[in-house]
C-alpha cells in the first residue's frame, strides 16, 4: 500500500547531499541512487528535485560541471563540495539527535511521566 | 543559463524515457509518462529559477521585455514606466520584486502613484497562499488585493460570445477607488465561497451586448453556464487592469476555495496600495522577509512508500 507522507524540505536536500556524497552525478541519476539505497521506499517527484539543486548549488554545499553521460550525451553532474561535507555530517548528526528526542518521547510509559 | 536548465531538464526526460522503453513502454507512450511523472516542466524552471537566485539583470530583463509587451498590447497608453526593484534576499536568495507601474497618462484610479503591483520573481504571478500571507502578515499596505485571468462564454442573450474578464477579491475596486457609472461594486462577502454570483460589466460590454439600457442591472446572464446577477457597470475611461489583462471587460468576485494552502499554481495578479508616508523600498523589505519566512515552511514533494 502506498502512502503518501509530506517531508520537510531539508530532508530533501540532505538526501541529495548524501546520493552525490558517494559520487558525482547527473539530476536524473541523484533520483535513481536516492531510490536504489532506500530500496524503492523513498520516490521523489521528479520536478521538484531540481529546484532543490538549484538551491543547494547556490548555497555552495554541491558544485556542478557540464559532462557526458554514459550515453555520449551532454549533461550536468553534480557533486559535494568541502562545505557541503561538512554540511552533511552536520545534519546528518541533528537529525539523528531528532530521531532520538522523537523516539525517546513516543516509547514514553505513563510510570516515567 | 536559460538553455542550459532547459538542456539537464530535458536530459532527464530523454534519460527516463529512455530507462521506460527498455522496460518495455512504447516510445510514444514512454516520453508522455516521463513528462506526466515530472511535473510542471515550467513551474520546474520558474522554482529553478527562483532556487538559484536569478541576477538582478535577469530579472530586470524580464521586466523590460513585460514592459515593452506591455506597451504593444495597450496602445492607448502615451507610455509606461516600469521601474523594476529586485532584491536577493540572504542566503535562500529567493528573489523579490516589487514593481511600480508608474502611468504617465493615470488611469482612472485615485492617487494611482501610490499603487503597486507585487509579482512573484520579479515577473511571475502569485500563489493564493502566498496572497493570503502577504495580505496578512504585511503593514506597508492600505490595502491589498488580488485578480485571476477568466475568459468565460457569455450566453443566455442572443449570439454567444467568448468575453474577456477577471476574477477580483471584494477588496480590488475599493483599493483604486473607483466609483461604478451604475449600480455598486462588489460588497463584503461577495467573494466567499459559493457566493460569487455577481458581475460588474465594462462599458464597452454594455454598450455593445446591452444597447447601454440602465435595465440592465438585477438582469441574470450566463457565464460557462452559470447565472450571474449584473450588479453594475464601470465608466468609460475605466480599465483593469492597467497592464496583462487590458482587455477585460467583466468582473466578478473571486472566490479561491481550496486554493487558500496553495502555493504551487501561481495564477494570482496582485495590487495594493501603499500606506501613507511608506516608501517602496521599505516595502519591499517587509514583503522579502515576510517570503522568506512563508517559504520556510514548504513542503517538499516526497512520495514515501510504506
Amino acid at each position: 500500500v502506498d502512502k503518501q507522507l509530506d517531508l520537510l524540505q531539508g530532508t530533501l536536500d540532505m538526501l541529495i547531499l548524501k546520493a552525490v556524497s558517494l559520487g558525482p552525478l547527473h539530476g536524473y541519476g541523484i533520483l535513481l541512487r536516492i531510490q536504489q539505497i532506500s530500496k524503492d521506499r523513498l520516490e521523489i517527484q521528479q520536478g521538484s528535485l531540481y529546484p532543490a539543486l538549484y538551491r543547494l548549488e547556490h548555497q555552495g554545499w554541491i558544485t556542478s560541471e557540464w559532462g557526458e553521460s554514459e550515453k555520449k550525451r551532454k549533461a550536468k553532474y553534480y557533486q559535494l563540495s568541502a562545505a557541503g561535507k561538512r554540511k552533511l555530517q552536520t545534519e546528518t548528526e541533528r537529525w539523528n539527535r531528532m530521531a532520538d528526542v522523537i523516539a525517546g518521547i513516543l516509547s514514553t510509559t505513563q510510570e516515567e511521566v | 543559463m536559460e538553455s542550459e536548465m532547459d538542456t539537464e531538464l530535458r536530459f532527464h526526460l530523454e534519460a527516463y524515457a529512455e530507462d521506460l522503453i527498455r522496460s518495455g513502454v512504447p516510445r510514444q507512450e514512454a516520453m508522455r509518462r516521463a513528462r506526466l511523472e515530472f511535473g510542471g516542466f515550467e513551474r520546474a524552471k520558474e522554482e529553478c529559477r527562483e532556487a538559484r537566485g536569478a541576477t538582478f539583470m535577469e530579472t530586470l530583463l524580464q521586466d523590460l521585455r513585460y514592459g515593452v509587451r506591455t506597451m504593444l498590447r495597450a496602445p492607448g497608453f502615451t507610455a509606461i514606466a516600469v521601474v523594476a526593484l529586485a532584491l536577493g534576499i540572504g542566503a535562500n536568495a529567493a528573489i523579490f520584486s516589487v514593481v511600480n507601474a508608474v502611468l504617465l497618462r493615470p488611469l482612472a484610479y485615485k492617487d494611482s502613484a501610490r499603487l503597486v503591483t507585487i509579482l512573484m520573481n520579479g515577473s511571475g504571478p502569485v500563489a493564493v497562499a502566498n496572497y493570503i500571507d502577504w495580505r496578512d502578515l504585511s503593514h506597508s499596505f492600505k490595502a491589498m488585493g488580488a485578480a485571476d485571468y477568466w475568459s468565460p462564454n457569455l450566453t443566455g442573450i442572443d449570439s454567444p460570445e467568448h468575453i474577456r474578464g477577471l476574477k477580483v477579491t471584494q477588496s480590488l475596486f475599493p483599493m483604486l477607488g473607483v466609483e461604478p457609472l451604475l449600480g455598486r461594486l462588489f460588497v463584503e462577502g461577495e467573494d466567499k465561497d459559493g457566493s460569487e454570483r455577481e458581475v460588474i460589466l465594462g462599458y464597452r460590454l454594455w454598450q455593445r451586448r446591452f444597447s447601454g439600457e440602465s435595465t440592465v442591472l438585477g438582469k441574470a446572464i450566463l457565464l460557462d453556464g452559470n447565472p450571474y446577477v449584473v450588479v453594475g457597470v464601470m465608466p468609460k475611461e475605466f480599465e483593469f487592469a492597467p497592464f496583462w489583462a487590458t482587455h477585460a471587460e467583466l468582473w466578478v468576485p473571486n472566490a479561491f476555495g481550496s486554493r487558500v494552502h496553495n502555493r504551487g499554481g501561481n495564477s494570482l495578479r496582485i495590487f495594493a496600495r501603499l500606506n501613507p508616508g511608506i516608501e517602496l523600498a521599505q516595502a519591499r523589505a517587509e514583503m522579502a522577509t515576510i517570503t522568506a519566512r512563508s517559504k520556510s515552511n514548504i513542503l517538499a514533494r516526497i512520495a514515501v512508500s510504506l
